[in-house]
Order: C-alpha cells, then structure tokens, then sequence
C-alpha cells in the first residue's frame, strides 16, 4: 500500500481514538424532540432542519414533521429551525439529564433572504448569512421543472455561471473554453469529486436529477478548503434525504428538435428527437435508509454525429447506527455512448461535424463505476468526526466508423479504438469539525487521493496528492464573523518528483440587521495541471498534440465584497463585486516540435489575467409566492496581462455581459414560467483554434428564451411541456457549436 | 404610465429579438468543381495502389479539340505508385503517370508513338469536402491533380481528376479527365495500423 495511505491513516486512526475520549457518557444527556408545521396551511414541514446552535447535533423533519435529537448533554440551549422558503425561527430550551424535552415551531412562509437554506460551502451546515462567499442555489424543483436530466443544463440559469457544450462549467469567467480539459470548478455529490483523473473534466452523466436536494454553486476560490480545481469554484450537488416509509417516483419524457433555421442549414431529413426516463425509490425503515436513482436517456443530437445513450444508476445507503454513530454509502454506475461531436464543418455547414477525421465518424463510449462509503461519528454535542472513503473507476475509448463501407482489410482495424483511457481513483477523507465555543468553529481535515491512468494517449501514469487543511471562523458581538482558513496540497507525480501548494483565506461576514448582511473575503487559490494537459499525445483536426511534463500549477488571488439586502417583505437583493487575478494560465498553444519541425498543439503557462466584476441578482415573490421572478446580471472586464500584443486586450471567450430572467406564476393545478438568457458576443477567440477549425470567428450574443408550463390534475401525477429557443434564435454553446434549435419536451411525472 | 411603458419596451424587446436571428449562412457559396463523371464520395484513409484490372482512365472531354488532321488517337494511359492517406489528414504521394499516345495521321503510313511521363510527388494536409471533393497539396504539376472527385466502390476507390490539358507540342491541346482506379495496397492492414499508432503513442 502507499506510504502516503498509511500516514494518513494513520493520522486518522490517531485523531479517532484520542477524541473517542472525549465521549459525553450517554448519562449525562437527554434529549429533545417536537414537530414542525407550516403557518398558513397548518401541515407538517418536510425535511426542514432543526439545529442546535453551538453545536454538531441535529436533525431533519420527517414526512410526519417530527424530529428527535438524542444525546444531548444537560444545558440550556438555542435550537433553530430553517426550511427554505420558510422565516427561521429560534427557542431556547433547557435540557436535563435523562428526560425529553418537547421543542414544536410553526414557521411562516417568507421569501426574504432564502434564510432558511443551509449550505455547506465551508464544509459544514450553514445559512447563507455565515458564509463570506457567494453562494448561489437551485432548488430541485427548478431542476424538475424545467425537464433537466443533466445538472450543467441547469446551471445555465445561475447568475456567474456559464455552462457550455461538452459540459464545461466555467463560474465568474474563470475558464474560457478548455475542449472540456482542466476544469478549474470543483464538482461534487454530497461533498464527493465527481471528476475524472485524467482530464480533469465533470462527469455530469453519472448524475441524475431524480434524487437531488439542492445544488450549491460557490463562486470565487475554494482552494483553500477543497484544494486543487476549485480555483474559479465549488458546486456541490446534494441528494434528498430518504424519509420515513416509502416514496417512489418515474418521470418519462419526450421531445423533438425542430429543423435549423435555414435551408441551407438542414443536414437531415430525419426528426430529431429524445427521450429518456428517471426513477427515484426511497425507503426509511428504523435506523436503516435506502434510497435509489437512475435514468436512461436516448438522444438523436441536433447536429450530425451527437447522438447519444446514456444511463445511470446511483443507490445510497445510510444506517443511523446509534444517535453518535452514523454510517453511509453512496455507490454507482453510469454509461455513456455515442457520437463524438466537437465543432462544426463551418458556418455554411454549422450542423455537420467538422471534427471527425476525414471520412470517418468518431464513436465514444465511456463508463464509470464508484463507492463512496462515509462514516460520522458524533464524538460528543461539539465534535464531529467524519471519514470519507473513494473509490472510482472510469473508462472513456473512442473509435472511429468509416462513414461509407469500406474494403474488407481496412474495416477492421478501424474498429479499434484510436483514443482510450482508463483511470482508477483511490483516496479518502478525514474531517473534523469542533463547535470550540457557542461562537467559535474549527475544521480541519486531510485527503488524499492516487490516480492511476492508463491510457493510449496519455502513456501509463500514476499521480497521488495530499493536503491538510484547517478553517476557524469566530463571532464577535453576534454581528460580526471572522473565517480564517488554509490548505496545503502535495502533489507526487511517478517520474516526475514532488511538489506542494499553500492556499490562503479570509473572510468576513457582517449582521447589520436582519435585512442587511455584508460579506467580504479574500483567498488563493491553485490548479495543479491535469494528466491529460501534461502528458497528451494525440493529434486533432490534422494538427499533432504533444506532451509538456513541465507544466506549472495555475495561481489565482480572488477577493470579493457583497452584501444581501431584504426589500420590503417580498424582495431580495444580492448584490457582489470580485476581483480575481490569475497567473500562469494553462491554455494549448501552437507551437514548433524540435522533434520533428512540425507545428504542433501543446499546453503552456501562458497567462496573466485579470477579471473584475460585478454579480447582481433579485428575488421577488408576490402573492404568497404565485409569482416570482429571478433577475441575474454579471459583468465582466477581463484583461489578459500575458506580455506582448495581446496586452490588456480581452480573455478569450468569456461574455463581458449576461443576464438572466425568469418569472413563474402559480394558480394549482396550473404553473408557468419563463426563462430568459442573454449572453453578450465573446470578444476574442484563439488565434490557433483557427488553423483548423472554419469561421471560428462567427459569433453572435445569445438570447435564448424559453416557455414551461405545468398541470397536476391529481395529487401524484404532474405533466410538464417546456419549449426551449421560443423565437429559433441561431446562437452558440461554446465556439463553432451552435446552440438547439427550438425544442420541446413533454414529461410525465407520477410520485406515490 | 408605467403598465404602458412596461408593454412599450415589452414590445421593442419581443420585436428585436423576433427579428434577429442570430448566425446566419454566409452569402458566397464555395466554388465546387464540375465533374464529367458524378463523384460520389467515400473514404480516402489508407494506402492505395493501382488497380490491377484497370488502373487510369482518360476521358477526353471535347472531341473537337482534337485536330482534324488526325484520324485517330489513343492515349493508351497507366500509372505506378502509392497514394497513401493518413486519418490525421495528412498524405503522401508518390506517382508516375505515364501516356503512349499513338496518333494516327491520314497522310503518314504508320502512327506517330511517343512516350509522355509525368512525376507526381507530394506530401501534405489534405481536405476533404462533403465527402465527394479531395484538395491535395499539389503544385506545379502537368496534370493537375489538386482537386478530385472521389468515389468507393466494393472494389477499392476511384479518384478523378479534371481540369487537365494533354498537350504536345501545339500539335495536341485536348482537355481530359483521369480517373485513377484504385485498389488497397497489398500490405494495407499494416501500413495503416502503424500510422495510427505513430500518433497515438507518447
């Protein structure tokens, strides 16, 4: 086993048994219990937390609204309630030893603030007013209602965020476009990378959307606390909490893509169309939790070789071994097949694919397998000690097709997979979290992870890195919060030797009133170079790809200053502006191979850049929530500092403006909503992408409108129709990609 | 008031985007070039040498450049070589094309016989256009094979060229098509397995 497994389990098995010591004797404890309702309505609440401040103990309302937490040393305490959508509410409650106490909330709808969500940007549950950074939130019903069976085409809707074709998530500008390689955001299911080890890229097909709680999109450097790739940001998918009894539910779906917009432009006589089906089961029987979720969706693409299949599974299984003790287990399976799109022929062909070699279709097929076991163990009502353990397996292989038939001998050596990857991950997580005082909180943890890939056009590599990390974050005055935070990240590469990271933050939050919360931080952040940017060696559009092991990491200094303002009783005002300055940018660059004198592709430290911004979104709910509206506005001034005539002049591919419109307006059993995007023209594109890719310099600002709307004629069924790209507008998704054309899908949800 | 200009930007907005469509198709369509023979399109990627059964083909396009003078003519055409294609869009080609022309002539007895030799060597990206139209990295060459039209057959590929111009000495000027039969070179399954891997392997 690696010398670096063994000191840190080291390390973990040390901290277990010294804090074990420190173990309330269940004697000394009572307990508290009591039910939450909804104001208006009287009905129990769901899912909302219930939490004991100045402390790690809590819990979450049943389907009945009860909650009970257990082993509570005598006191007297604050205990809180939040559900989102709801006004918190806070009690004071005495606890003696041996004896129950009943605590019940009645809380009253409210749209200020959104105080009642909890987040877990900085590694445990917080509101979003203890939280220095931005923070933005998708609650799973917008995920649901607008037919998504991908998290990243939800993220389109998120003020700051850009998703683009392939999946590429790029948050404050902080990516161009990357060909989906080096994703400086971090993505994560319930605190666990979801990333692939060689490219460094999102693998969006192995989540579905049936079991999701809420995603958490933070904005700005997490290096300081989740290390490596959360330069530009932190997403973190969380999945419902299985409640008591059994809960199951299908959704099916159908939709078409309607023809290009010219005629010059059809490709196909052929409909194009999708379809896909999700199921979520979910069980709580006693102590034991199970919860299962897959789907399976089918896709003829839009354009010429996108077609797509792709299904997946995941189960999670929780026992609440004892009210200290907590065991979970998140494992699954996903695949993903199809056709290899990757840019267009050219714009008198936008829809045909121009990134085929010639003559062939490029095929791809790539699955993924991982387990993900956590134990929590409630050292005593102030220290939490959780382990996380990884494992994962990946395969990507893409083939090529000849597109017309060709003579016996050369078909079949066609057949084989000119592009193949496989990664194996390993790794774990030990984390800490100590309520010091009732204003004083400590995290602290160590990970580590080894890849191992394995792969034609990345060589045999072996990768391991290490960090340890430490926030405290301290009230002062019960207005002010002060989070002061940093990692070290080691990173050990076979053949290559070793090498380390310090990332650094600081942050402030501020209380002035319950309407008005200041936030400001500052923090480092680090983006150790991909397997696949140092050691690719392939070719792309005729053009060769060669390796450079020399790569640097990519450095970033980001601050920000905020503040969330309440509106009267029914409008929410968030409002940010951040600076970010990055340095030794990795982007490819053409280049001459001394090898050989060619002009080859290859990944380099070329940039310096800066960005500064504003983000402004407005939340506000009428009518007892009938109607809403979410407004969203990023701008953004980015300047290459990189010397030479590129100075000052705009990053490549990044939207100085975008906006974002979304009304919905409710009258049960009918909903309605409209979405809007607007996206400014890029201002600059690569200079090399132009050596093989045509009219890569079309480019036009994306307005993209789209239309929901919704039916529950009965309790458990609910019928949704969207229509995406309402006026047919020809836009693009990331360079020389154009965007669907109008698209409409039906789904067919029904819920026990 | 307000509800009046609500609706006023309302409608300005619905109308620029109603009119905008965003992309649109350039204007100037490419030049394509006309073939005698329908080009209908297929794969280059390989290596590939002459047919054995029917290795060139030359078309003569207009009779009538044909001098009166001569009676009859046949070119009596073949070629040698290898083009070889990579899937990178590189490709090499290394090629003798040969003509024996023999003319006959009412007032001579027996026909004129010469012999007329063309080197074709070029190394290369290649293009491809909607599968039926190959760009080659040619210059300089008596005939002129920069832009041919491609077809697969069940046999191996045919390759076709136009614009070319059989000239001899201001005796001949006729314009032609060659059409170059090709079929896998015996050693194919090797030759490109080797290719590939050349490019894939760090």
């Amino acid at each position: 086993m690696n010398k670096g497994i063994l000191s840190n389990l080291a390390v973990i098995f040390f901290l277990f048994v010294s804090l074990s010591g420190f173990s309330d004797p269940s004697t000394d404890s009572g307990s508290i219990s009591g039910t939450v309702t909804q104001a208006e309505t009287q009905t129990p609440l769901v899912g909302t937390n219930v939490l004991l401040i100045g402390t790690m103990l809590g819990a979450a309302t049943d389907s009945q609204g009860r909650f009970y937490i257990p082993g509570v040393p005598q006191g007297i305490y604050e205990i809180k309630a939040s559900a989102i959508g709801f006004k918190s509410i806070q009690k004071t409650v005495r606890v003696e030893k041996g004896q129950n106490h009943t605590v019940d909330f009645t809380l009253q709808e409210t749209a200020v603030l959104m105080d009642g969500v909890s987040v877990t940007a900085s590694r445990y549950q917080q509101s979003l007013d203890e939280i220095p950074v931005s923070v933005s939130l998708i609650p799973a019903m917008e995920i649901h209602e607008r037919n998504i069976l991908s998290v990243d085409e939800a993220l389109k809707y998120v003020p700051g965020v850009n998703s683009m074709s392939g999946g590429q998530i790029t948050i404050r500008g902080s990516s161009g476009f990357n060909w989906g390689v080096g994703s400086r955001v971090l993505v994560m299911v319930n605190g666990q990378p979801f990333m692939t080890g060689d490219n460094w890229s999102v693998n969006w097909y192995g989540i579905p959307t049936a079991n999701i709680n809420q995603v958490e999109v933070m904005k700005g450097s997490g290096s300081a606390l989740y290390g490596s790739s959360a330069m530009g940001g932190v997403i973190n998918i969380i999945t419902q909490e299985p409640e008591e009894g059994n809960r199951f539910e299908i959704s099916t779906l159908t939709g078409f893509y309607s023809k290009p917009g010219f005629s010059e432009w059809h490709w196909t006589d052929k409909r194009q169309h999708f379809e896909g089906t999700s199921v979520q089961w979910s069980t709580r029987l006693g102590k034991i939790s199970t919860q299962l979720a897959s789907s399976y969706r089918v896709t003829t693409g839009y354009r010429e070789n996108d077609d797509n299949q792709i299904f997946n599974l995941m189960t999670m299984l929780g026992c609440n071994y004892n009210s200290n003790l907590r065991l979970d287990l998140m494992a699954g399976h996903a695949r993903n097949q199809g056709g290899f799109y990757i840019y267009w022929k050219d714009l008198a062909n936008p829809y045909a694919n121009g990134s085929d070699p010639y003559g062939f279709r490029s095929r791809s097929k790539s699955n993924m397998t991982y387990v993900y076991p956590s134990v929590s163990y409630i050292i005593n009502h102030r220290m939490l000690l959780t382990l996380k353990g990884r494992y994962a397996q990946s395969n990507t292989e893409e083939t090529l097709k000849s597109k017309i038939s060709l003579p016996s001998q050369v078909d079949p050596i066609l057949d084989n997979s000119f592009r193949m990857s496989s990664v194996n991950s390993l790794g774990g997580e030990a984390l800490f979290n100590y309520q010091i005082s009732s204003v004083g909180t400590l995290v602290a943890g160590s990970e580590y992870q080894s890849d191992h890939v394995n792969s034609i056009q990345y060589g045999d590599r072996r990768i391991s890195r290490a960090s340890y990390y430490a926030q405290v974050s301290h009230d002062v005055l019960n207005t002010f919060k002060i989070t002061l935070g940093g990692r070290y990240d080691g990173e050990n590469i076979r053949s290559q030797g070793t090498s380390g990271e310090f990332s650094g933050t600081l942050g402030l939050n501020c209380d002035l009133s319950a309407k008005t919360h200041l936030r400001a931080s500052m923090g480092q952040g680090f983006r150790a170079p991909a397997i696949a940017e140092r050691f690719v060696s392939t070719f792309t559009g005729g053009l060769r790809v060669r390796e450079n092991p020399g790569l640097l990491p990519e450095r970033s200094l980001s601050a920000e200053a905020g503040i969330r303002q309440g509106i009267a009783s029914s409008m929410t005002l968030d409002l940010s502006v951040f600076y970010s300055l990055y340095d030794n940018l990795i982007e490819p660059q053409l280049s001459t191979d001394p090898e050989d004198d060619a002009v080859v592709v290859r990944f380099e430290n070329v940039n310096k850049a800066l960005i500064t911004g504003l983000d402004a979104s407005l939340r506000t709910d009428w009518w007892t929530n009938q109607i809403s509206s979410r407004v969203g506005y990023t701008f953004l001034n980015t300047l290459d500092r990189s010397p030479g005539p590129d100075y000052n002049k705009p990053l490549k591919y990044r939207s100085r403006h975008t906006l974002y419109v979304s009304t919905d307006f409710k009258l049960h059993p009918l909903s309605m909503g409209i979405d809007f995007r607007y996206l400014s023209q890029t201002e600059r594109v690569d200079e090399y992408h132009k050596a093989f890719i045509k009219d890569i310099d079309a480019r036009v600002p994306t307005y993209v409108a789209s239309l929901r709307f919704g039916i529950s004629p009965w309790r458990r069924y609910r019928l949704q129709l969207v229509i995406d790209n309402l006026f047919r507008y020809n836009y693009l998704i990331a360079p020389a990609n154009m965007g669907p054309p109008l698209n409409a899908t039906l789904q067919l949800k029904i819920n026990s | 008031m307000l509800d009046r200009r609500f609706w006023f930007i309302l409608a300005v907005f619905s109308s620029l985007i109603f009119c905008d469509k965003g992309l649109q198709p350039p204007e100037e369509t490419p030049d394509m070039p006309v073939f005698s023979i329908e080009p209908l399109g297929g794969n280059p990627v390989g290596s590939w040498q002459p047919d054995d059964s029917l290795s060139l083909e030359l078309v003569i396009l207009d009779e009538s450049a044909i001098p009166s003078i001569v009676d009859s003519l046949a070119l009596n055409p073949r070629w040698e070589g290898i083009f070889h294609f990579e899937i990178t869009g590189v490709c090499s080609i290394s090629a003798v094309v040969t003509l024996a022309p023999e003319v006959w002539v009412s007032s001579l007895p027996n026909p004129m016989s010469f012999l007329f030799t063309d080197t074709l060597r070029a190394s290369g990206p290649f293009e491809l256009i909607d599968d039926r139209i190959l760009c080659l990295p040619m210059e300089n060459q008596v005939f002129r094979l920069d832009t041919l039209g491609i077809s697969s057959t069940s046999r191996g590929m045919d390759l076709i060229s136009v614009n070319n111009m059989f000239s001899y000495e201001g005796i001949l000027s006729i314009p032609v098509t060659l059409v170059f039969h090709l079929q896998p070179l015996a050693t194919e399954s090797s030759t490109l397995k080797i290719s590939a891997l050349r490019h894939q392997m760090p």
